[in-house]
């Protein structure tokens, strides 16, 4: 018997080979959806959940509304380390962009031996961030540290960096640019992106270094630099070890020492948590700090059609038009 | 049929029962009673200074070989994390080495042991340092014991000196009781800023004002008895003179700069490098004041006239988790370590300061020149440490900190900055309680 395909018997036809065919995808990608579900999905939706209990991780959560939201904007020590972590992220990520540039432009320039230069500058950001705070306690000493010990010949009487809070929050924004080379491998492999012929075009157009710099490097460099930026926010939000071991160093110091200038929110979050076992109140930080890092990344995400050039979008624009 | 039944069902029954009843007449017999096991106990791990555990764990194993001892060594950073993660998750250690606030108790996840204690008619009065009750007990009944092995210990405390530096100063150290003005002066007669040598690190800090007997020598104490009251005691008047006069050591020059504290500090403090002539320390560092090689002595804590005189000692100890499947061996092992038998060997093994009252004269560890030094300081009224009252202190005193460190840099007037300090850590207090389950 001779069948007839009809428009119906065609859809279905397709339908069930479309849904055969997003079983057998799901079934491909279990692995890792089985991984997301139970290691990272699960677990933010029970953080959530904690955040509106009382939980102190021995006995059972009892539910708390949205009281721990509630307290959080009562809470001095909250703000305290809000203002830091912002203070911090606004003076570090753009010198860490500016000093990463900078130095992926050096490292860039065609001279023997860079590859020597491209991993000594790299070595930083692989070190530990445990060692990178002790190297730095000393370098910062306000008696015998190495940075007073230079300022002293320029006349100026280093104060005490680290423990002066009109100064700890600063020098940990020194600190940060440590791990500035890391930053500077990923500006490199944009600026390697980059046609030399555009620069062979400007140069015989007459453009200087600068204008060739303004208007072909930073705009081809503009994907590396939103991503660097974004992920900066993030990062700054979860600044942790290097401060944990600076301000944890004796037992005159507690948490965010000298005066709470350097209490971060990350590290108000842990003390919240691990000491003094109130786990939903730092899962309220937690999914607080989430939104604020997400709020401002969203805000960098509008604005990237403003002054992020990506090469290939123009390349479909003008074939769209042509 | 019906017979058949019945007499087929006792004969079942009887022949079910016979092996059993065998098995129980040729049960090996095992000490205490208790049946095979094995015991794990997590040990905060070196670097901070707990020794090799094996030496003990034969030792018991010689004693119960029907339990096995597995110590896990975690690493000292983030103990308590872990530790509190192991009871989230239910796979918490049979025993662990505990030095949380008394509170730590009310939680439930610490077995009482109380029943243990009453079972063995162990009479802790006479076993233990009097600094174990304080330490280790919540609503009278004891949580935790003492520890007599690797670094661990009792810790009296007191303020060592340099006896170089006392004898290049030409000053006697004091053979009895002194007073906090004969203190301030000799720290003021010792300080020689151009040979970076300073009388002490008292007030450097707030630490002397937290961690030491000093406060309850001027008739002072940050918090109530229970850890919840802030405010009537970080801000009472006596708190502002202690602070006071701590500050004023820093401000005479008497007291080693903070930085420079810092700087020459190490992991045992300035006293130890040798530019501090008399600094506040306790028995955790026994086996490194032994290494000193320009001559160490103890004075008690300066006293306030018109106040009585306090000491200051501290513990550590191994706590039972309620939910350990093997009670009677854990409480075996904590029994163990915490006793004479092994407290006699681990003075000697550890170098350490045995918990167990009856071994001090029994070893001769009060004639030791500088043990008894410490030892005498024992006969001193005890207060359990300001921090170790709350789980909630270290979060809700920073604003002392704070205070401290202001009064100390700005010269800001200490009185105020502590009624702010108060009120702030009492709200902290408040709020975090409110929220605890009762």
């Amino acid at each position: 018997m001779a069948t007839i395909s009809t428009p119906i018997a065609r859809r279905r036809r397709r339908s069930s080979a479309s849904v055969r065919e997003a079983v057998e995808g799901y079934a491909a990608i279990s692995p890792w959806l089985v991984g997301f579900i139970v290691f990272t999905g699960g677990p933010i939706l029970f953080s959530l959940y904690m955040s509106f209990t009382y939980w102190d991780l021995t006995n059972v959560p009892r539910w708390a509304g949205v009281q721990n939201y509630l307290d959080l904007t009562s809470d001095p020590r909250f703000w305290q380390s809000l203002k830091v972590t912002l203070i911090y992220s606004v003076l570090a990520l753009p010198l860490g962009l500016l000093a990463g540039l900078g130095l992926s432009l050096l490292l860039n320039l065609k001279l023997p031996g860079m590859n020597f230069f491209r991993t000594l500058f790299y070595i930083p950001s692989v070190i530990a961030g445990v060692a990178v705070a002790a190297i730095w306690m000393w370098t910062l000493n306000g008696q015998f540290g190495l940075l007073n010990y230079l300022l002293s010949f320029a006349g100026i009487h280093g104060p005490d960096w680290l423990g002066d809070p009109n100064f700890a929050l600063y020098a940990l924004v020194l600190i940060s640019l440590w791990g500035v080379g890391g930053g500077a491998v990923i500006y490199l492999a944009g600026l390697q992106n980059i046609p030399a012929q555009l620069y062979e075009a400007a140069a015989m157009d007459g453009a200087g270094t600068l204008a060739r710099f303004r208007s072909i490097t930073l705009p081809l460099l503009s994907p590396t630099i939103f991503f660097l930026l974004v992920t900066g926010i993030i990062a700054s939000f979860q600044t942790f070890t290097t401060v944990y071991i600076l301000s944890g160093v004796n037992r005159d110091q507690p948490i965010g020492a000298p005066e709470d200038s350097t209490l971060f929110y990350l590290l108000y979050l842990y003390q919240q948590a691990f000491g003094s076992s109130k786990f939903g109140y730092a899962a309220a930080m937690a999914w607080v700090g989430a939104l604020i890092s997400l709020t401002l990344a969203l805000i960098v995400f509008r604005s990237q059609s403003r002054w992020v050039y990506y090469e290939s979008e123009r390349g479909g624009a003008n074939k769209r038009a042509g | 049929m019906k017979n058949f039944g019945f007499v087929a069902s006792i004969a079942l029954i009887s022949a079910a029962a016979m092996p059993m009843a065998g098995a129980r007449a040729t049960a090996p017999h095992y000490p205490g009673g208790i049946a095979p096991t094995t015991l794990t106990v997590w040990m905060d791990a070196p670097p901070t200074g707990y020794a090799d555990q094996a030496p003990s764990v034969a030792a018991f194993e010689k004693l119960y070989p029907q339990i096995k001892v597995n110590i896990v060594d975690v690493p000292n950073a983030g103990y308590g994390q872990k530790v509190q993660t192991g009871l989230a998750g239910g796979q918490a250690p049979d025993v662990w080495l505990w030095f949380g606030s008394t509170d730590d108790f009310a939680r439930g996840s610490i077995q009482n042991l109380a029943p243990y204690i009453k079972r063995d008619h162990l009479d802790t009065n006479q076993w233990f340092q009097p600094i174990t009750r304080l330490r280790f007990t919540y609503k009278g009944d004891y949580y935790a014991v003492p520890v007599s092995s690797g670094g661990a210990g009792i810790s009296f405390s007191g303020i060592l000196y340099n006896k170089t530096l006392f004898k290049q100063a030409g000053i006697t150290a004091p053979t009895g009781p002194y007073t906090i003005d004969q203190f301030a002066a000799m720290a003021k007669k010792l300080s020689n800023p151009k040979k970076v040598v300073y009388g002490t690190d008292a007030g450097a800090g707030a630490w002397y004002a937290i961690g030491t007997a000093l406060p309850w020598n001027f008739g002072a104490d940050i918090t109530s008895a229970d850890g919840h009251k802030f405010t009537g005691y970080m801000d009472s008047p006596a708190m502002k003179q202690t602070v006071a006069w701590l500050l004023g050591l820093q401000k005479s020059g008497a007291s080693i700069p903070k930085s420079i504290g810092d700087a020459v500090g190490g992991a045992y403090g300035p006293f130890y490098s040798g530019h501090v002539a008399m600094s506040f320390d306790a028995l955790w560092d026994l086996q490194q004041m032994r290494k000193l090689t320009f001559g160490v002595g103890l004075l008690p804590f300066p006293s306030v006239p018109g106040h009585p005189a306090f000491g200051w000692a501290d513990e550590i100890g191994d706590a039972m988790w309620s939910k350990s499947a093997h009670k009677d061996a854990a409480w075996a092992w904590m029994k163990f370590l915490s006793g004479p038998q092994w407290g006699a060997v681990a003075a000697k093994q550890y170098n350490i300061a045995t918990p167990v009252v009856s071994l001090w004269p029994q070893l001769g560890l009060d004639k030791d020149p500088l043990l008894s030094q410490f030892y005498a300081t024992r006969t001193s009224s005890f207060r359990l440490a300001s921090y170790e009252r709350s789980q909630f202190y270290f979060s809700c005193a920073a604003a002392f900190n704070t205070a401290y460190s202001k009064a100390l840099r700005a010269g800001d007037p200490i009185g105020p900055l502590l009624d702010d300090a108060a009120k702030q850590g009492q709200t902290c207090l408040d709020k975090d309680y409110s929220q605890v389950a009762k």
